[in-house]
């Protein structure tokens, strides 16, 4: 039996309050606060689930103990866990935060450390010690800023340290943006620490998957091949076997788990690499040192002996309606893994205007286009729209 | 209506999903039609300051009442005016 909860958004949580943000539009999104239902699908029969709010029950699995944080308040859901139904049993949290170390004390990494390891300016810092392409270069002044992306002659991806979904990179093309990035970070008067990197020819986007133990040891799970539209993660799958080799880059990753050993972290890993048109591979452009939507996906896999994919909806909702539709939009087409069909993974507050729901595609690894245009087809049958991304279904 | 022409130049830029500036319609929702999500918002806006060399005050800016392109134009023709 493993306790499990977390909070997606970890990287607010890290991010010290002092440093200069990117340009960016709207606060907060209360989407994410129920993204850690998300975390149903590591579960195994008898874990316990803990979430923010509570999950439809057509989501739930009966075979899972499920109880919500009643009335929970600002700040991440840890800071609302009784200490009770932690103690003594094994605990597998999304991401360790400062209120995950309050939580569970010396069994966990200290949450310094967790917040270090996962900046990119410790990342970056890493791939030059280690010799690996790939490497930007992280600027302490909005006079570095534009001379790093003038170096670059505008082909360069900004990244915050800690860059939460939406506010986490941009791509400066031109004098022009350059000039209004500058503008916004010299007038916070707060300091600067972003990464410039230069924006390189991608062809794939793939990540590792691995868990390191406290004496240093790992085990490495497996690979994810990511969908992306622009810089936005749509899904991911296990890439097929030509795309990199897993051993060779399991091997590659022995610099940074012992990096990430001597600076006191343990637990799940993901890195996520890239690789160019001419089949080189820039194997770590950003490190997460917690549990992600690529293990996600490693995890749903176990259960099937078909190709597990995770992908996501961007819907309209119209007034009255939600997940109910969205469940009903799939009947005959819903699997948990024993026959090629389609798992909801959340949506529970799923409310207009619109949301993002997260499905889990249970397919033979060529027929995934057919289940996605089979998926976009069920919800347009169900009266409910798409967001921009009929395109991507195709 | 120059305005508008150039701001769905910049969006279709943005968008980079095969569709051009002129299937782009003045009155549909960027978010629900097109799908715009924050990250192609913010890239949107800061092509915008460069393209009508304007500055935009992001922490106050009010997005609900800027979701289609011609909303969106009207506002800028508005930044762009000479101060009377």
């Amino acid at each position: 039996m493993t306790v499990r909860f977390g909070t997606f958004d970890a990287e607010t949580w890290w991010r010290p309050d002092d440093l200069a943000e990117l340009p960016s539009v709207g606060g907060h999104d209360p989407a994410v606060d129920s993204m850690d239902e998300l975390l149903l699908g590591f579960c195994a029969p008898n874990d316990l689930l803990i979430t923010r709010y509570p999950i439809h029950p057509d989501l739930l699995d009966p075979r899972i103990r499920h109880i919500s944080v009643d009335d929970p308040g600002p700040g991440p859901i840890e800071r609302y866990i009784s200490p009770e139904l932690v103690r003594d049993e094994p605990v597998a949290p999304y991401a360790i935060l400062p209120d995950t170390s309050r939580l569970l004390g010396a069994s966990v990494p200290p949450s310094e450390v967790v917040a270090l390891v996962n900046s990119k300016t410790w990342s970056n810092e890493l791939v030059i010690e280690l010799g690996l392409p790939g490497a930007g270069r992280v600027v302490r002044s909005t006079d570095e800023l534009v001379e790093a992306v003038t170096a670059l002659d505008f082909r360069a991806l900004v990244k915050d340290p800690y860059g939460v979904s939406g506010r986490a990179l941009l791509e400066i093309t031109t004098p022009g943006v350059l000039r209004a990035v500058e503008r916004v970070l010299r007038k916070s008067n707060l300091r600067v620490e972003l990464l410039v990197q230069e924006k390189l020819p991608k062809q794939h986007d793939f990540s590792g998957h691995l868990h390191l133990r406290q004496d240093g040891t790992a085990e490495f799970l497996g690979l994810q091949q990511m969908t992306n539209k622009g810089f936005r993660h749509l899904g991911s799958h296990r890439p097929p076997p030509a795309l990199v080799d897993e051993g060779w880059y399991a091997d590659s990753l022995a610099g940074v788990t012992d990096a990430l050993t001597k600076a006191g972290y343990w637990g799940p890993v993901g890195v996520d690499a890239m690789i160019l048109p001419d089949g080189t591979v820039v194997p770590v452009l950003e490190i997460n040192a917690r549990q992600s939507l690529g293990l996600l996906t490693l995890h749903l896999e176990q259960r099937t002996d078909l190709t597990a994919h995770l992908w996501q909806l961007e819907l309209n909702i119209a007034p009255g309606k939600g997940i109910t539709d969205v469940l009903t939009a799939f009947d005959g087409l819903l699997s948990t893994g024993d026959r090629p069909g389609v798992q909801v993974l959340n949506g529970s507050t799923l409310a207009a205007p619109g949301g993002r729901v997260y499905l889990a595609i249970f397919c033979r690894p060529d027929d995934l286009g057919q289940w996605q245009r089979h998926s976009v087809a069920a919800v347009g049958s169900a009266g409910l729209t798409l967001r921009g991304m009929t395109t991507d279904a195709a | 209506m120059e305005i508008e022409n150039r701001v769905k130049a910049v969006l279709a830029k943005v968008l980079d999903n095969g569709m051009t500036a002129a299937e782009i319609g003045s009155g549909a929702d960027l978010v629900e039609e097109y799908g715009l999500d924050s990250l192609q918002t913010i890239t949107f806006l800061l092509a915008i300051e460069d393209e009508f060399d304007l500055e935009l005050d992001y922490p106050n800016l009010q997005l609900d009442d800027l979701r289609s392109v011609r909303q969106f134009s009207t506002f800028v023709e508005r930044l762009a005016a000479p101060v009377q």
